[in-house]
């Protein structure tokens, strides 16, 4: 890799040789942090993109020297200065509901405690489903990456991404059997459009139900799934 | 020869009209504060639309549709009632025939106006109504899209045609632009949600004063006055001497703006609402009518569309509720609260009152990609006459495509010479001792 493209990569990957990197989810509504994950930060904002049926956010790379803020205490956390943060010279405040990435100077977090508006009971409630909704997301988004990487037989990722429609609807697809989707596009398909912890976990124990009814999978990758998930499996015996 | 007192109903100074850059050097301290307001609000449309002074390099006044009605501090409706008021008004013109075409972005005023139709009208009356919207506008609510929207209406790709394809079509295109209007501009969630930056720019004797101010931008015991320093900053360009000294000019603009209406502006978040719900009211109201319709003359591109929130009872109510906590309390998390609580009473979605946030949705149905002709030619639009002629300043060599345009139009040498003087005359009348 040449000298000036590495330098320009190593602005996004800037721990890489030690273990404290940081990626977390911003909500400009509340103005605080909802997530932080010290894993992968490509997942963190597939999380986010999950998130943004719910709510706006904006993934931030945290800078390395600030290891105050955690996946714990994240909440209490809001930015200082976000005149910087633009797309397309829009505030990144008002811009779009979809998610980007972004890099925040190491001087530029803010302890800030419970946001004003949300300090009634209610309002404190509905920060808890938020961030428990959250965790909840990005322990599933992992859960169906990893899934979906391993289990490529059930990736219909490529010729969705790559292949014209045309030769998508000529052949019939081993997966056609039990979904139009993948299986794992499906889970994140209820994650995008559940409303709570509850129906989601309803949803996605159908959807696998169904998949060992059909023998469409294994019962061992349905409890490895939960595994990655940090779960409970809810089918220990079929 | 144009009248030098000829009248305009809208005008814009876009800054992608090099027009603008290459008059700034003969204009008067004035004139070049005034081309210079689009670096910090960009573009820049602004004009009074009551008596309060607001004066421009030229003589422009808002048609009649626009007008500010008389404040009448009596008036008590709620929110509710008058939302649900006007979508009778809607309700009636269903049952009189007409067809409407609802521009649904997905954001929190065309998403209130949906709200309005969909709990006022009945199944078969709703099948005289449209969904105009693209697939960002999904992507804002796709909840709401799911169970209230896919399946159930005629819906037209916004992205594929201007209101004029609407019009054409038979149908009432109904907007819901002026809902920022009703509550106080974004320009004020963009300070507020950066209160504790533009206050560490402050001196540091007054920053712990300042601070205590920060959940006080609706109350009705702080004048925005308090805040006077912090605004300068706000509106300054940049850092330097002449951004700052342009800061102070935009707030000074403002400040005589309030001091001469007739309505109450007190608190923080009074000043950003009359902000839009005066100076800037018109950019919101005509911006369809003037960039989104071409084949048909402006007049009747006014006219023809149903401008939601310009109803007279959100005017009247937008007047009365100031600093009550329904327009917003403390933070941007409430911005809209009396919209949210209606909206929320229709779908039951907390995830949406609680945390959606204001975005700039207009941009998820003004995309227009197929019809970028008359982009290019409105770009060069720098006003409309009160007879409902265009204006334009073209650049050298680069002739306006008036294909398909069926309004009044000129783009002589004369216009150029006319807004070139009118830049260089233009003084500095609003500075309060």
């Amino acid at each position: 890799m040449d000298r000036k493209r590495k330098s320009v990569i190593d602005t996004y990957y800037y721990n890489r040789d030690n273990s404290s990197k940081k990626n977390a989810i911003y909500c400009q509504q509340i103005d605080r942090f909802i997530l932080v994950d010290d894993y992968d930060y490509w997942i963190t904002f597939k999380t986010a993109n999950v998130l943004s049926s719910k709510v706006a956010v904006t993934v931030y790379l945290l800078p390395s020297k600030n290891n105050n803020i955690d996946n714990g205490n994240c909440m209490n956390y809001s930015i200082f200065n976000k005149t910087a943060f633009k797309r397309s010279n829009v505030a990144e405040l008002i811009r779009n509901q979809n998610p980007s990435i972004r890099k925040l100077e190491s001087n530029n977090l803010l302890e800030s405690g419970i946001p004003e508006d949300y300090k009634s009971p209610e309002g404190v409630h509905n920060l808890i489903k938020l961030k428990n909704y959250a965790d909840f997301v990005n322990k599933f988004v992992y859960a169906t990456e990893i899934s979906n990487s391993k289990n490529t037989i059930d990736n219909k990722t490529i010729p969705n991404s790559f292949f014209a429609e045309s030769w998508n609807d000529m052949f019939f697809s081993y997966e056609d059997k039990f979904n139009e989707r993948s299986l794992y596009n499906e889970i994140n398909s209820i994650l995008y459009y559940s409303e709570s912890i509850e129906e989601a976990s309803s949803r996605i124990m159908n959807v696998f139900y169904q998949a060992l009814n059909d023998k469409n999978i294994t019962l061992a990758k349905v409890k490895w799934f939960y595994a990655l998930a940090n779960e409970e499996n809810p089918f220990p015996e079929i | 020869m144009i009248d030098e007192n000829q009248l305009f109903y809208f005008s814009s100074i876009d800054p992608k009209n090099k027009f603008w850059q290459n008059v700034h050097p003969k204009a008067s301290e004035a004139g070049k504060f005034y081309i210079d307001i689009t670096k910090r609000l960009n573009p820049h449309r602004f004009c009074s639309r009551d008596s309060s002074e607001w004066s421009m390099p030229w003589n422009q006044t808002v048609p009649d549709k626009f007008k500010m009605l008389d404040y009448d501090p009596n008036f008590n409706k709620t929110f509710e009632e008058v939302t649900d008021e006007h979508a009778y008004t809607i309700k009636s013109g269903v049952q009189a025939g007409k067809k409407y075409a609802l521009m649904y972005s997905g954001g929190m005023d065309s998403t209130c106006t949906t709200v309005a139709l969909l709990k006022n009208l009945t199944k078969e009356e709703l099948k005289s109504v449209a969904i105009c919207c693209s697939i960002h506008s999904i992507i804002e609510n796709p909840i709401f899209w799911k169970k209230h929207l896919d399946g159930k209406f005629k819906i037209f790709d916004s992205n594929e045609h201007l209101y004029e394809d609407y019009i054409n079509m038979g149908y009432t295109p109904i907007t819901s632009d002026e809902g920022d209007c009703i509550f106080g501009t974004s320009i004020g969630l963009q300070l507020y949600h950066n209160y504790d930056y533009y206050v560490s720019l402050q001196h540091s004797s007054v920053q712990d004063n300042l601070l205590k101010l920060k959940y006080k931008i609706s109350d009705s015991s702080v004048h925005y006055t308090a805040y006077k320093d912090i605004l300068i900053r706000y509106f300054s360009f940049d850092e330097t001497e002449e951004g700052l000294k342009f800061g102070k000019l935009l707030y000074e603009k403002y400040h005589r703006n309030i001091l001469t209406c007739t309505v109450p502006v007190y608190s923080l978040h009074d000043f950003f609402w009359w902000l839009i719900f005066n100076v800037k009211y018109i950019n919101c109201s005509l911006r369809g009518a003037a960039y989104y319709s071409g084949s048909i003359e402006f007049e009747k591109a006014m006219n023809s569309i149903e401008n939601w929130f310009n109803a007279p009872g959100y005017q009247y109510w937008s007047m009365v509720n100031n600093n009550n906590g329904m327009k917003i309390r403390n933070t941007i998390s409430s911005y809209k609260q009396v919209q949210r609580e209606y909206i929320r009473d229709f779908d039951k979605n907390d995830w949406y009152f609680f945390f959606k946030t204001k975005l700039e949705s207009l941009n998820n149905l003004n995309l227009r990609g197929k019809n970028n002709d008359y982009k290019k030619m409105m770009k060069y639009m720098v006003g409309v006459t009160d007879n409902y002629e265009y204006f334009c300043i073209p650049e050298e060599g680069e002739p306006i495509d008036q294909t398909g345009y069926k309004g009044k139009y000129r783009e002589d040498k004369e216009v150029k010479e006319f807004y070139e003087e009118k830049m260089i005359n233009f003084k500095l009348d609003w500075l309060n001792d």
